[in-house]
């Protein structure tokens, strides 16, 4: 019987993945395990392994294009094996299922899928359809199989809600990511409505004149950053909040575990610990808001941004709440080094609840970090500095560290972000107890 | 109580105002001292296309051994046609009076100055007084003064069209629009025609490709071009006049029976008290404001008096849009829908940025072009004479400009001009289904080879 592939769905947000590279060709053999496509997914390029031993009877996508999650990309089977190219929707939620993370299977989607369940529709379709108000009913799917995919979802919005638009005017907001139900006008949008409507929210390039520069795309990862940053930044309502920790302690505990066990320790796992204690005790941070549902993570998953050449990425600490100091640290080594070689899989990118960012060892005293989504909160670690301190009357020289939180302030309260950070502060000022 | 709007001038921009305005339920005057229609119908467009029309006919006739018919004997009846389009124009002319009656425009036969700005004095002693006023005074042949410029023969295009007969040969000093449209006139017929012109090329305001493959047609058809020529002299010889001109720096000569000053139109503004009233102007034109406003507030002046661009078409479209702002109203005037026409044989019709100018404006465009060598139905018509040009943004690929030389390219034009004015891509033209077989399949041809995608042009 013949097995189809499809997109798999290697994050929370991922909605479409981008198939880069096809490495094998219609009428190949293939073993299970075998590499057969790169698809370029959150922040790193990934690659799709055969299911089973077969020939790849049919290519469904083309390289350069993008699927949405679950869209069928090809067919492994037996020579002249008929291929049916109907997907049953069973199928097609199992296959989207394996990269969630465990806290997040028992939630509202399925139940938002099922009231549909008749209707075949992808489920990038499906939120949208939902977030829009959409009827799924009244939709024509031109997806495989008659499915509606997110391109008939917006096909029908468009249709529907009646906006007379020149050809220009669209071609240009669709160039300048300007949303023509914004544009409020009782006559016919025009370029100039537009182009009006871009001025007002983003830098017109014809009234700036550029100076001498080169010019190159915007892609792979830093457009998958850059995409991800700006829907932070426009989605969340940032907060943000600096504490000053002292650090004498930790570097006390961190040299000490560093020498009896032969092994070089950082500041980072020692505060991924302290921060997944706090976590577990002030659980409110440590949840996400998805399309107007709280998702209350039941593990928390530390995501650690470790710096690239050509940009970021964040390898997860899954479970940290079980983890000690020297698992933490072993586990980011490995990470670390897989991220830099680019061989981090689509598992260990996601699934992050948090994520903490060092920047102590630049030399920083204190910045904003930018949420990464669906997350809830992103934690800054500056330098450590020696500083005088008074205490009990005495000044004293101690080591100092900001700590810079960012929160969602829809999901997180200044209090409930405060008492957090208390935690914070508190465990790694006694940061025995993380080894307890 | 309604407003009393006052009208000075009856010609395409003024009778078209008049008429809006009483549409729009204002008391409206108007105010002409010679007749209805202006200089478009009684000495421009209108008389020219009729003598042009039947030059075409000729043309026809005379080749028509190739398309199967064989006439036994072609003659020009000058008298007739002389007739034939006093007809017209008397026709038309009476059209608009029946027009304006049906609207209850007051008609004044008389000549109009302006005396304050509500204030206008008929023949030197009616005053009319108005809410608002709307100049629309038209304009004049620009006349040249050098020696024997008042010879009896040396003409202007007014004159070019009530000739006793058909002359024999012609000099036509001036390579714009109404030279070149004369040329093709005069030439069809038989008479032998050249065209002396100041500038490097004709019709410079014309689409390069489109100018270079009218002046190649007349000269299939006998005119000569005499461009970088400057006219110095004009001495009588009997019957006959010797047009003597410059061109780099080497004096010439040219003899024929008639010579034509063509070298353009101004403003029609002179003697009606627009200076004494205050009415800002630079040179001839009145100033406006892009409502066709002056500087008087209540006074507009709207067609060829300010200058902006002297076509009947404009002139009707500001009319419209000056009266309704004059009441009160929201006017859309787009100028860069206007068309501009040249009734030569084939004829040509441009919208929208000529490429020369999408060039000097420093535009990123891409050019479509298809050849009527490509297209039945102009195969048939005329041998496949012709081309349709697009000039599209090189991002969006919206239409910039549409210019075409063939059959009835001022008829077909009109769709160039609303793809503009909807903001249409290539991709709209493309996509619109065209008549097969009709020259206006080309369009779509034309817009196809934006993207190297014509269907009947051989691959590039």
């Amino acid at each position: 019987m013949a097995t189809n592939i499809y997109m798999p769905k290697l994050g929370l947000t991922m909605t479409e993945g981008f198939v880069s590279k096809w490495l094998k060709s219609i009428g190949d053999h293939v073993d299970a395990g075998d590499k057969i496509a790169e698809i370029e997914t959150d922040k790193i390029t990934n690659v799709i392994e055969a299911p089973v031993d077969g020939i790849l009877l049919e290519i469904f996508v083309d390289e350069g294009s993008t699927v949405e999650v679950a869209g069928l990309m090809a067919v492994i089977g037996e020579s002249g094996e008929k291929i049916d190219k109907n997907v049953t929707n069973s199928e097609k939620k199992e296959s989207i299922k394996d990269a969630f993370p465990d806290s997040l299977i028992n939630n509202n989607i399925e139940e938002t899928i099922s009231k549909d369940n008749r209707i075949k529709a992808s489920p990038a379709a499906k939120k949208l359809a939902k977030e829009m108000h959409i009827d799924l009913l009244s939709v024509n799917g031109t997806g495989p199989g008659g499915r509606i995919i997110e391109k008939d979802i917006m096909k029908h919005k468009e249709n529907i809600s009646n906006i007379r638009v020149s050809p220009l005017a669209k071609k240009t907001a669709s160039d300048k990511g300007v949303n023509l139900q914004d544009i409020k006008k009782e006559s016919r949008i025009m370029q100039s409505d537009v182009l009006l409507a871009a001025s007002q929210t983003s830098v017109n390039i014809d009234d700036y004149e550029l100076p001498d520069s080169n010019k190159t795309e915007l892609s792979g990862m830093r457009k998958v950053i850059a995409e991800r940053m700006s829907i932070s930044w426009k989605t969340s309502p940032h907060v943000n909040m600096t504490y000053k920790v002292d650090m004498t302690e930790a570097i006390a505990l961190k040299n000490k575990m560093s020498k009896v066990s032969d092994t070089k320790y950082s500041f980072t796992e020692i505060i991924v610990k302290a921060v997944s204690m706090a976590l577990i005790e002030n659980a409110e941070i440590n949840r996400s808001l998805i399309d107007k549902q709280i998702y209350h993570h039941n593990t928390v998953n530390i995501g650690v941004a470790v710096a690239l050449n050509n940009g970021l990425t964040v390898p997860v600490i899954k479970n940290a709440q079980n983890k000690s100091i020297s698992t933490i640290r072993n586990e980011l080594s490995i990470l670390s080094e897989k991220a830099r070689k680019g061989d981090l899989t689509p598992e260990e990118i996601t699934g992050g609840t948090f994520t903490v960012s060092n920047l102590g060892m630049y030399g920083v005293d204190q910045f904003t970090p930018i949420i990464n989504p669906p997350e809830s909160a992103i934690l800054g670690v500056c330098r450590i500095v020696n500083e005088p301190i008074v205490i009990e009357n005495e000044i004293t020289i101690r080591s100092m560290m900001n700590l810079c939180l960012s929160f969602d302030h829809r999901l997180i309260d200044g209090v409930v972000a405060a008492v957090f950070m208390e935690k914070v502060k508190y465990l790694l000022e006694q940061p025995y107890l993380l080894i307890l | 109580m309604s407003k009393k709007i006052i009208i000075l001038g009856g010609g395409p921009g003024g009778y078209v105002a008049a008429i809006r305005a009483a549409q729009l339920k204002a008391e409206v005057h108007l105010i002409e001292n010679a007749k209805l229609g202006g200089t478009c119908l009684n000495v421009g467009c209108i008389p020219t296309k009729v003598l042009l029309h039947t030059s075409e006919l000729y043309q026809s006739i005379l080749h028509s051994g190739l398309m199967g018919l064989k006439p036994n004997k072609i003659e020009i009846d000058w008298d007739t046609l002389i007739k034939r389009k006093e007809e017209v124009v008397s026709q038309l002319v009476g059209g608009i009076k029946s027009l304006l009656r049906s609207n209850h425009v007051v008609l004044h036969n008389g000549r109009g100055t302006l005396i304050d700005d509500h204030t206008i004095r008929i023949d030197g002693k009616e005053d009319l007084y108005g809410d608002a006023i709307i100049l629309a005074v038209g304009s004049v042949p620009v006349s040249l003064d050098f020696p024997g410029a008042d010879l009896k023969g040396v003409i202007n295009s007014t004159e070019a069209l009530c000739l006793p007969s058909l002359p024999q040969s012609m000099v036509i000093v001036g390579g714009g629009i109404i030279g070149i449209e004369f040329a093709s006139l005069f030439a069809s017929f038989g008479c032998k025609v050249t065209v002396i012109e100041q500038l490097e090329e004709i019709l410079t305001e014309t689409d390069g490709d489109i100018a270079n493959r009218i002046k190649q047609q007349l000269n299939t058809i006998g005119v000569e071009f005499k461009t970088k020529s400057t006219l110095t002299e004009i001495i009588e010889k009997g019957n006959q006049l010797t047009a003597h001109f410059i061109c780099q720096e080497k004096k010439h000569s040219i003899t024929a029976e008639y010579i034509m000053i063509a070298i353009g139109r101004k403003p029609n503004t002179s003697n009606i008290g627009l200076e004494k009233a205050g009415i800002l102007m630079q040179h001839n034109n009145i100033i406006v404001n892009k409502n066709f406003e002056t500087n008087l507030s209540g006074i507009y002046a709207i067609g060829d008096c300010n200058g902006k661009i002297m076509l009947a078409h404009a002139a009707s479209a500001q009319g419209v849009a000056a009266v309704e702002h004059a009441l009160g109203y929201k006017a859309a005037y787009y100028p860069q829908t206007i068309p501009s026409c040249i009734y030569t044989n084939p004829e040509a019709a441009g919208v929208g940025l000529t490429e020369e100018q999408a060039k000097q404006q420093g535009l990123k465009y891409k050019i479509g072009r298809f050849f009527l060598s490509g297209n039945g139905k102009a195969i048939i018509e005329n041998n496949g004479t012709g081309i349709v040009k697009i000039i599209a943004g090189e991002q969006y690929g919206e239409i910039l400009g549409i210019h075409i030389y063939g059959p009835r390219a001022t008829d077909i034009i009109s769709e160039a001009a609303l793809a503009i004015r909807l903001e249409a891509t290539e991709d709209e033209l493309i996509s619109t289904i065209h008549a097969h077989p009709t020259i206006t399949e080309s369009i779509t041809e034309a817009a196809l080879s934006l993207k190297g995608m014509a269907i009947h042009q051989k691959k590039q």
